[in-house]
């Protein structure tokens, strides 16, 4: 009948530290019977309490509103269920049944020979890296920057993925460094940030950003080549600074 | 027993080091310092340190109080760094080991304080920041390479200072940054500047701009105290948070800061602190080394030598752009 | 964390009443005696969930004192609305004068002073999206097509609802 609503056991935060990242604390709980992630940014101490408390209300917001928008879009995010702002602690969807692209490289990897792939796990790998570049693509062409787009904040949907024909279903998480920009500038970051994440942990398949890319720009048509551009900007930058001192 | 001497001048300090078997015999340095508002240039620094630095060397042997021959190897900074100078101290590298018949070794700066750093305090394998005048960078070991994990996309945290300390129309004696850590000691009111992190990416160029575009307006509401106090706070924040992240991403219990800005009591005191929140500890040098040393070209150069590494004769150049990333690490054996 | 639930009112009734002949009579009866319940136009609602997160964060903005609205059972109207215009919010998601299915939300131990009056028939809260007005429920929160690709209509409209604050403007 659900008549009763007993508020004492719908909403839990189990005890147990799930992660701790830079930003925030990750816990596991639930929310009426739905399992979530709660997501606590805790203040720094080494900062200057101002800034602290600035800065920590900013990247929520932000991450909020980054989540929203990309679901606006269609691209797959956690939903949000509530967010106690006197604490900074989001409790969201916990996506089940998901890797991020980091492990699931990693795991594709590991059953190649020699680090060498065979033609399945290259097929998958390509298809991936396809469906990257349209899920970038996308998000680019609606003017949302990521800002910190490396291969832990993008999530794979496992079930069936072994599957042939199952296409790559990916959710995008973690934008506590969002915001809106139209210029190439940030977006060539966006991918020089996805790239160095990919090439330094990945060195073997260095075509596979090659095909992000590719399908990044068959995406993203109005603006893609000019990104494209800054993105080859960028990557010079570091080794055309002056580094004196 | 092996004898390095080690030579550096990339930037305005010029420094010759003696080491032997890890021990640091003699360490002398001197500085160009500039007039208030002025930064230094090449042809002017160039000449500054070919007027000391035979000087140096002879101090460095004096206090090392060995004799030339029982060197086993002169090590010069080989890049990056300011063309001009370094051509200046690789000159004097090359003869002086013509001279004495010994070989050469052209060393990377970055990675001469990094060695230093991990030589002086015993850390392991750090997640190191180095922040100086030219350079900002967030490097982690690993596979033979030191590899930047975030660095600045604009210009380095201590040229951001630096800069700042020339519209204050700050002494640059003893360093402009120090000047501005002293007076930062007694600001109290904090301005809200720009804060700029893109994943392990910082940019300071945006928040100099604001501070250059306004400061008329600014200096009527904020002491040069508090104006230092905000900057010191804001690029302060942003190199823990990225050097956090950085460790987050790696599972590393250690940082280790090297490079003139580490010396800054503030920035090792945040370090400190974000450590001890996450059980991991940290590591510091003090000014004999934070700041650019002969001392440290020695130390990499010594790892080097004992790696069976020695630089031809034409490759004994320099060059002002050198990653840390390019030099394989061959000495470390992890 | 944020608050204590437990330590909360832990005995809210949410009930949905169809075939109602007197809803008029019930407004007055709670307006008069100031009884602790608000009547939710199920138009709106597609799930029990949706008003969950809702009442979450009504307890969660009394308990902080930061309301928009007069009462708890005002703030779950405010809370379940998309924007932060409050008369808009208690206009459309209130129920009217004469409707005959209303949910009622409110304090237990008030309800038995209401529970015989109501004329109407008790439908399980669970069944709600017998009542709901899908399109309807698209256009009040917004929710393009293109959403509804990789996110469900529930999980588009909860998220809404919680982050309205942050994500908005």
């Amino acid at each position: 009948m659900d008549s009763n609503v007993n508020h004492a056991s719908a909403v839990t935060v189990n005890q147990q530290l799930f992660k701790q990242g830079a930003e925030a604390r990750l816990f596991t709980g639930s929310f009426f019977g739905r399992k979530t992630i709660v997501k606590e940014r805790f203040s720094k101490k080494y900062r200057h309490p101002e800034l602290d408390e600035r800065l920590t209300k900013e990247r929520m917001r932000a991450e909020l509103k980054g989540l929203m928008r990309c679901k606006n879009i269609g691209i797959w995010t956690p939903a949000v269920y509530f967010v106690g702002s006197k604490s900074n602690t989001v409790h969201m969807e916990l996506l089940e049944n998901v890797d991020t692209v980091n492990i699931y490289i990693g795991k594709l990897l590991m059953g190649c020979v020699d680090g060498s792939c065979d033609v399945q796990c290259t097929n998958k790998l390509k298809q991936l890296a396809e469906e990257v570049g349209i899920t970038v693509g996308k998000m680019h062409l609606a003017g949302i920057i990521h800002g910190d787009l490396t291969t832990s904040n993008i999530l794979i949907d496992t079930t069936n993925v072994e599957n042939e024909s199952t296409k790559p279903k990916l959710a995008l998480i973690d934008f506590g460094l969002s915001h809106v920009d139209n210029s190439a500038e940030d977006k060539g970051v966006d991918l020089y940030v996805l790239e160095r994440a990919l090439t330094s942990t990945f060195s073997n398949i260095p075509w596979f950003f090659d095909i992000v890319l590719t399908s990044y720009r068959g995406t993203y048509t109005s603006g893609g080549e000019e990104v494209f551009k800054k993105l080859e900007e960028i990557r010079l930058r570091g080794r055309k600074r002056t580094m004196i001192g | 027993m092996v004898i390095v001497m080690g030579m550096e001048g990339s930037a305005n300090k010029v420094g010759v080091g003696i080491i032997k078997d890890g021990e640091v015999l003699s360490n002398p340095r001197k500085t160009y310092i500039t007039p208030p508002g002025e930064g230094f240039q090449p042809a002017e620094t160039a000449r500054h340190h070919q007027g000391v630095i035979i000087e140096l060397v002879d101090k460095a042997i004096k206090e090392a109080k060995i004799k030339p021959e029982e060197l086993d190897v002169i090590c010069y900074t080989k890049g990056p760094g300011m063309g001009a100078p370094l051509v200046v101290v690789a000159i004097v590298a090359r003869t002086l080991a013509q001279l004495w018949n010994k070989p050469i070794i052209g060393v990377n700066h970055c990675i001469g304080h990094i060695e230093m750093g991990r030589a002086i305090t015993g850390a392991q394998n750090p997640t190191v920041l180095y922040v100086s005048g030219g350079n900002t960078q967030i490097i982690a070991y690993a596979n033979k390479r030191y590899r930047i994990f975030g660095e600045t996309i604009d210009i380095a945290v201590g040229n951001c200072l630096d800069r700042f300390a020339r519209i204050l129309k700050l002494s640059n004696d003893p360093s402009p940054g120090y000047n501005i850590e002293q007076m930062a000691k007694k600001g109290k009111k904090l301005l809200q500047l720009p804060y700029v992190v893109k994943g392990m990416d910082v940019s300071f160029s945006g928040l100099l701009s604001f501070i250059e575009e306004r400061y008329n307006s600014l200096k009527k509401q904020y002491t040069p105290e508090d104006l230092c106090f905000s900057l010191q706070e804001t690029v302060f924040a942003m190199l823990v948070e990225t050097t956090e992240r950085a460790m987050a991403h790696t599972g590393s219990q250690e940082v280790l800061v090297v490079g003139g800005v580490g010396c800054n009591e503030r920035l090792q005191k945040m370090l400190e602190q974000m450590c001890l929140e996450r059980n991991a500890k940290c590591f510091a040098t003090d000014e004999r080394f934070c700041i650019d040393n002969g001392a440290m070209i020695a130390q990499a150069g010594l790892e080097m030598f004992n790696a069976g590494v020695r630089t031809p004769w034409e490759e004994t150049f320099c060059t002002q752009r050198y990653r840390t990333d390019d030099v394989e690490a061959v000495w470390r054996t992890d | 964390m944020d608050f204590d639930f437990a330590e909360h009112q832990d005995n809210l009734i949410r009930k949905l009443y169809t075939n109602v002949q007197n809803t008029a009579e019930i407004r007055k009866v709670i307006f008069a005696a100031k009884l602790p319940f608000t009547l939710i136009n199920p138009e709106l609602v597609l799930d029990p969930f949706q008003l969950s997160v809702a009442m979450t964060k009504a307890l969660y903005n009394m308990k902080e004192g930061s309301m928009m609205t007069r009462s708890f059972q005002t703030e779950i109207l405010y809370c379940l609305s998309p924007n932060k215009n409050i008369t808009e919010a208690l206009t459309s998601f209130g129920s009217k004068e004469n409707d005959s299915t209303f949910i009622l939300i409110g304090e237990k131990q008030a309800f038995v002073q209401l529970e015989h009056q109501i004329q109407g028939k008790e439908v399980p809260l669970s069944e709600v999206s017998q009542f709901s007005k899908e399109d309807t429920i698209k256009q009040m929160y917004q929710i393009p097509n293109d959403e509804l690709q990789n996110s469900t209509l529930l999980k588009s409209i909860v998220s809404r609802i919680s982050s309205k604050e942050f994500a908005t403007g």
